[in-house]
């Protein structure tokens, strides 16, 4: 143990001499921790933007068959049957809390844009939904007059958009609006627009609503709802937790961005293992003397090892803070938009959670590992026995890698490799059975020279080697792929991240 | 030894070091042709469609249809050769996979899309049958339709006549793009407007937006402004624009995909510079000796500058075209197995983009320590000073 400490602490003090080499390391691992949690980042502060915006205790209702609040549509009657649902809980008015409002799209022009313009979503609202909003509050400015072309804007529209702020005026349809206010209510709605359900009816011929929102009245009140609806003839409705139609809009772009992830931050991961495993070596091999030298003085090989081993982990390590630290400070709060699966614009922002930076970290501290390890034995161990003491650990680290860039579980995790293995085994099999095939056939003759075999067995091989490698990466795709399909609703890194 | 030879055997005297360099080499290649493939697929849809069509939506927003009674006064604006109309129909194939479907005139689509080609009497049977329905090659082919059969299609958005969002339609074509890069969009649907008005729940005379065929394109501008002018303050206010933009303006609309892209691509390569650099460096730290003793056999400045540039060009080039190659390999992987959803393709333009971005890596990183090596003094490089 001290032997390892002594070691250790000469290789440290010694990385300033060796700085080109050792920045490898650094600046390698720094640049994927930063691109994974810049990322990663993105897909979280855009789930967090719509799943604020999710209650459990209220309901949203909306047209058979729509995917989102744009595609649905309702008549006035059915509205109002709609509100006398059962399970809807009533106010001190006795009436029941529920607002049915409309959506219409509207365009704006973002900031600095002068000529396309993004897809904003104007809602009509009735009072109720301001009071099944409760954190929804007007910062600046007036709520608007009932009967009156007035909007309030979420604070992201009148952010990023251009003409939102209060006084100005917004035309649509040959008519003006006048903005009053600005709202803020840290949540989805912050991308809309809100006027009077009612003035909005009038300005954009709509008979109707587009959706419900209700207020529950209980826990087994969403159930009661769905029944009492779909029990009647004259409505053809969809009901669910504002939660459960939240997180059913982030699925598609968190799919999305965690592919995109997972691909570029494997391909880079893989891109820095061989730039650590070069520079490891080349430290391993300038110092060769050394290491002969305190071999002969009596340190233990395994002393050498691990301080060869820890040298590495302190620079990943270095290398993965600067790279959360360069995420942290060019990404976090730093607010963009998108459309949402009502085709208007969402405004979220980068968020970078402190699980998020501690998987980057594990990523960099694993690539650093997995680039270290075989050198460092090297330097004190025989060729075999390296591989020996080495091969477990090294695929462990890997599977761990993969695991923490994927967010897998750890079953998902052992039911992939299972299937990595498995697959590998049958193609092994069917290829050398074919190249077992081909060789015997090409020995029937007298010819069976050394080079015919060679030519054969490279004929064999190779077409087995081209087709599996793109196989595993569909299977393992296929994997992640179905995973995320899955999680509709629980994403275990959200819950893992809400714990910390 | 010849020259080339040279180079080639100081690549070998240290196996492992080439082969890791070699590998991280074809990383940053892999990815940066993946990612170059997105980039292009992301502005794709703009480059080629020209500016001979126009698209006139509502101004509020495309999604706020426009009448049909506009149609004919688009029809006797000046210099429009050409109107059809296209709603949005919200198709569902199976339980959840999205379509990309309008329904349309098809004898005004055919008038104002000449780039899609099916056979005339194709074309025809589209026009006559009511419940007719065409669908592009690459969507044909991801779902496995054939012509003649009867498909089921769900909308998310139109209910017909007695509330059910279950439609079926008879797939009477399928058609392809005039050129490779029309080959690559044809992931629409196209469905008969007539049957499509009348058998919805809110069928109504409206015809959703319009796209225009001009005779003359350096008149866009002056048309889309007449047409807008025309409906100024009127109730269905207008706004029209180059297809090119308002393909750009969806894209766009994405968020900025361009710029994420661009910023990972300059992670990678910043990295890429230092790893490979760095070995370069190394391996002429190393051979210092042996560059002295080249200088003295006779051998140039020049020569022992472009001994060590060569070396560095050609761990580079080897890397970047085998891990462009890898690129192009699984772009269609991903093609085959997403098809229609991300038509992503690892094509000239990604190649010809690698190609400068090896010339300039192998250039950068190779130059430093050739020019250390040039600058060698003899006396100091043997003496070990």
């Amino acid at each position: 143990m001290s032997q390892t400490l002594a070691i250790t602490g000469i290789n440290l003090k010694s990385v300033p001499e060796r700085w080109g080499p050792s920045l490898v390391i650094v600046i390698g691992l720094a640049g994927v921790v930063a691109v994974f949690t810049a990322l990663l980042a993105m897909a979280e502060g855009f789930s967090s933007a719509l799943q604020a915006s999710g209650r459990t205790d209220a309901a949203i209702i909306m047209r058979g068959g729509s995917s989102a609040e744009l595609n649905s549509a309702f008549d006035r009657d059915s509205a109002l049957l709609i509100k006398d649902g059962p399970g809807i809980r009533r106010g001190a008015d006795g009436k029941p809390e529920a607002a049915a409002e409309l959506i219409v799209i509207t365009e704006l022009l973002k900031k600095g844009e002068t000529q396309t313009g993004s897809n904003m979503t104007l809602r009509g609202v009735e009072p109720a939904s301001f009071t099944l909003r409760p954190k929804l509050k007007i910062v600046e400015g007036r709520m608007f007059q009932s009967g009156l072309r007035e909007l309030v804007v979420g604070r992201g529209v009148q952010r990023q958009f251009e003409g939102a702020d209060v006084g100005k005026t917004l035309r649509m349809r040959g008519s003006e609006w006048t903005v009053v206010g600005v709202f803020e209510a840290g949540d989805a709605t912050d991308s809309e627009l809100w006027a009077d359900a009612e003035v909005a009816q009038t300005t954009f011929t709509r008979r109707g609503y587009s959706s419900v929102l209700a207020a529950l009245d209980g826990a087994d009140a969403i159930d009661k709802l769905k029944a009492g609806l779909s029990a009647d003839p004259r409505l053809n409705v969809d009901v669910q937790t504002q939660q459960a139609y939240f997180s059913g809009q982030t699925k598609q772009f968190r799919t999305m961005i965690s592919i995109l992830a997972g691909v570029v931050t494997i391909i880079m991961g893989l891109g820095a293992i061989f730039a650590a495993l070069n520079t490891m070596y080349a430290a391993v091999s300038a110092r060769a003397r050394e290491i002969a030298t305190l071999r002969a003085i009596g340190f233990g090989a395994m002393p050498v090892t691990v301080s060869v081993l820890i040298e590495a982990l302190v620079l990943a390590l270095v290398g993965g803070v600067i790279g959360a630290l360069i995420a942290y400070v060019l990404f976090n709060n730093v607010s963009l938009s998108t459309l949402s699966a009502n085709f208007t614009q969402v405004v979220f922002s980068f968020r970078i959670t402190p699980m998020l930076l501690l998987r980057g970290l594990a990523i960099a501290l694993l690539i650093g590992f997995v680039g270290a390890l075989v050198p460092a034995f090297q330097s004190a161990y025989s060729y075999r026995k390296t591989w020996a003491i080495v091969a477990v650990p090294l695929v462990a680290a890997l599977v761990a890698l993969v695991g923490v860039v994927t967010g897998m579980s750890a079953a998902g995790l052992l039911r992939t490799v299972f299937m990595v293995i498995v697959v590998t085994a049958i193609h092994s099999v069917i290829w050398y059975f074919a190249a077992g095939a081909l060789l015997n056939w090409a020995a029937r003759g007298n010819g069976n020279s050394t080079f015919v075999r060679l030519v054969l067995s490279l004929l064999a091989v190779v077409p087995g080697i081209v087709l599996f490698g793109p196989l595993l990466m569909v299977a393992m795709f296929r994997v992640i792929w179905s995973r995320e399909q899955r999680n509709l609703t629980r994403d275990p890194l959200l819950e893992m991240s809400k714990a910390l | 030894m010849t020259k080339t030879g040279f180079v080639i055997a100081n690549l070998f005297r240290k196996k492992t070091r080439t082969v890791l360099t070699l590998l991280s080499v074809i990383m940053a290649f892999l990815l940066f042709g993946l990612l170059q493939a997105v980039n292009v697929m992301f502005n794709a849809g703009t480059d080629f469609v020209g500016a001979t069509r126009l698209i006139t939506q509502s101004r509020v927003s495309f999604t706020q249809s426009l009448p049909l009674r506009q149609l004919p006064e688009l029809e006797a604006v000046p210099g429009v050769e050409a109107v059809m109309y296209e709603q949005w129909f919200g198709g569902v194939w199976q339980e959840n996979t999205q379509l990309i479907a309008f329904a349309v005139d098809p004898e005004r689509l055919h008038k104002v899309y000449p780039e899609w080609t099916m056979p005339e009497d194709a074309w025809k049977k589209f026009a006559q049958t009511r419940t007719g329905m065409i669908a592009g090659r690459q969507v044909a082919k991801q779902f496995g339709w054939k012509v003649g059969e009867k498909l089921p299609i769900k909308s998310s958005i139109f209910p017909q006549k007695d509330g059910s969002k279950a439609w079926s339609f008879d797939l009477v074509g399928i058609y392809d793009g005039k050129d490779e890069e029309w080959q690559r969009q044809t992931s629409q649907i196209f469905i008969n407007f007539a049957y499509f008005d009348e058998a919805n729940q809110f069928g109504s005379g409206r015809a959703g937006i319009y796209v225009l065929k001009l005779g003359d394109p350096d008149k866009a501008k002056d048309v889309a402004l007449t047409i807008d002018k025309k409906y100024e303050n009127s109730t269905e206010e207008t706004k029209t624009q180059t297809e090119k933009d308002w393909n750009a303006g969806f894209a766009k609309q994405m968020g900025d995909i361009g710029m994420l892209v661009r910023w990972i691509l300059f992670a990678v390569f910043f990295t890429l510079l230092l790893v490979v650099g760095n070995t370069m460096a190394q391996s002429v730290r190393e051979r210092i000796p042996e560059l002295a003793v080249l200088k003295t056999l006779g051998f140039s400045d020049g020569s022992v500058l472009g001994f060590v540039l060569a070396e560095a060009l050609l761990i580079v080039g080897a890397g970047g075209l085998i891990g462009l190659s890898l690129a192009t390999g699984l772009g269609i992987l991903v093609q085959k197995n997403a098809g229609a959803m991300l038509p992503i393709s690892v094509d000239w333009r990604v190649w010809s983009a690698g190609l400068i971005a090896i010339a300039v890596v192998g250039t950068v990183v190779g130059l430093l320590p050739a020019l250390r090596a040039q600058r060698l003094k003899i006396v100091d490089a043997l003496a070990g000073r």
